[in-house]
């Protein structure tokens, strides 16, 4: 059943605020999303009644918390496919990539060619660009096709030529296409190679299954997910965690200290040091229950109809798209221009109508650059928006036209 | 931001060919910042005779309100000394837009500012 949106919108009080007398129009998804109530319900319910440290203490609060942790890593490993000694929790996406960056860089020696792409958030090009030039190799940046997903010969030559590490990302926080993860993976194995992906824009809004793209490591934040900011996910396939250093020592990371040594605690504890994001893993489940009642299929259709609508609207003399422009080839992100116009005013002129968008380079400036500008205007979209609210944005769209 | 708003109206009568905007050919001092962050791209172009500053002019890749401020800017140092020139503040630009640090705009208002001190650290160096 297709999922109706206004009754969903019920569960987000944020969704009835009123800005500059206007209803609220949020079309920031890709940014971070809203919460529903019963995200912010189970984090209430963990502090009023649950509260205390996890794993450590023999009392009977903390054997209540540290269940309901465990449950929650359980739930959020589940919701792609993982078992939950594959999964360590982190702040977001860009500290999960930067520790497998740091982890990996013991693999990265002189001349070792790392693979990413021309269309990253710059939290998949920084990490290995300080990488590779710390330990004398070189990274190299494969380009795009003619329909903005990336150039699969570029890849396949980069692998040939002794790739050790491909990291892209599966869905373009700019372009909104989605690349082929599950082939990247299949070629990045074939030829020896690891694969990291950037799964910060895709896991939140459509069916992900680590079974099915076999990556060695895969990044995405909950607070992209309905979920509470400060709490992320890094999947990493289990022989290759056992073999990672952790990044930090102290505490509830190791099973015995003398003056002398230590033992580490096993995978994933050993990489999650000191007092863990308890709300935050909390909150991140809840939302996970949240997301598969509606189902992650249902989502995908829902913002591919929005795409398809906000693509239609779109009056293409005065309006750039920059990516597929073409509904099945887009996730539920969307940027553009209005010819003649700053996309900072653009945004500006929408939020005198209560429509929340972002502007600027969006954290991925060598792409926005490549595509020929120095900033773009974006929107995207989640399960609560509806074709009236992109009617609203088109409505104040054509007045930014106007004053061309 | 409401008044942000507004100010864009304004703006977008006053600066859609903001004054001051061009190249100086034979520039003695040319600046450029960028806001990474937001994409706003200026260029200051400074002719100068000793310490004073005889005329400024800008170019960019920018939203209007750092063109506006730009614009601003050029009248305000125009025929000041560079320690003049140096002793502007970020209040002294916001005040034009009648706003203040607080302002979502406030980084595009005072990239100008950050272009004009580059220029001038950049030629006490010399």
């Amino acid at each position: 059943m297709p999922l109706d949106p206004y009754a969903l919108r019920e569960d987000f009080p944020i969704l009835r605020k009123i800005i500059n007398g206007k209803n609220l129009v949020y079309l920031n998804n890709a940014a971070t999303t809203q919460k529903p109530i019963q995200v912010v319900e189970a984090i209430k319910d963990y502090y009023y009644n649950y509260n205390s440290d996890v794993l450590r203490s023999v009392n009977t609060l903390s054997s209540q918390a540290t269940d309901l942790y465990m449950e929650a890593r359980r739930k959020i490993a589940g919701f792609i496919d993982a078992s939950e000694d594959e999964i360590v929790f982190t702040r977001n996406t860009t500290e999960g990539l930067n520790m497998v960056a740091e982890a990996l860089s013991g693999r990265i020696g002189r001349g070792t060619v790392v693979v990413t792409s021309i269309m990253e958030h710059h939290s998949n090009l920084l990490p290995w660009r300080r990488t590779v030039a710390k330990k004398g190799g070189r990274l190299v940046v494969v380009g795009m096709n003619r329909d903005f997903t990336i150039d699969m010969e570029m890849v396949e030559e980069s692998l040939e030529e002794g790739c050790e590490i491909l990291a892209t990302l599966h869905v373009s926080n700019v372009l909104g296409t989605v690349n082929p993860a599950r082939e990247l993976s299949r070629l990045a194995h074939k030829h020896g190679s690891l694969f990291i992906l950037d799964a910060a824009q895709s896991v939140p809004h459509m069916p992900f299954s680590v079974r099915e793209v076999d990556p060695d490591a895969v990044a995405f934040s909950g607070h992209k997910m309905l979920g509470p900011t400060g709490i992320g996910v890094l999947y990493v396939r289990r022989s290759m965690l056992e073999e990672m250093e952790p990044p930090y020592l102290g505490g509830g990371m190791v099973k015995t200290v003398s003056f002398e040594t230590q033992v580490y605690e096993d995978i994933p504890f050993r990489f999650e040091a000191g007092t863990p994001n308890v709300e935050g893993v909390i909150g991140l489940a809840a939302a996970v229950d949240y997301l598969r009642r509606i189902g992650m299929e249902n989502i995908a259709k829902h913002e591919s109809k929005l795409v398809e609508h906000l693509l239609e609207g779109f009056d293409r003399s005065m309006v750039e798209v920059y990516g597929p422009g073409e509904v099945d080839k887009h996730a539920g992100i969307v940027s553009f221009n209005v010819k003649g116009v700053h996309p900072h005013d653009v945004a500006q002129i929408l939020d005198a109508d209560g429509i929340m968008i972002r502007s600027g380079a969006l954290c991925a400036e060598p792409l926005v650059n490549a595509l020929g500008a120095s900033a773009v205007a974006r929107v995207s979209f989640y399960l609560y928006n509806t074709l009236e609210e992109v009617d609203r944005f088109h409505e104040s769209l054509r007045r930014v036209g106007s004053l061309t | 931001m409401a008044g942000d708003s507004e100010n864009l109206q304004e703006l977008l009568k006053r600066f859609k060919n903001p004054p001051n905007y061009g190249v100086i050919e034979n520039a003695d001092v040319v600046s450029e910042e960028t806001d990474y962050s937001c994409g706003d791209r200026l260029k200051l172009y400074f002719k100068l005779e000793g310490e004073r500053i005889l005329d400024v002019k800008f170019t960019s890749e920018a939203c209007l309100f750092c063109n506006a401020s730009a614009s601003f800017l050029a009248d305000l140092v125009r025929g000041k000394t560079l320690r003049e020139a140096l002793s502007l503040k970020d209040e002294d630009l916001l005040r034009f837009f009648n706003t203040d640090s607080k302002s979502p705009r406030y980084r595009c208002i005072v990239l100008p500012l950050r272009a004009l001190r580059t220029a001038f650290q950049g030629l006490e160096k010399r």
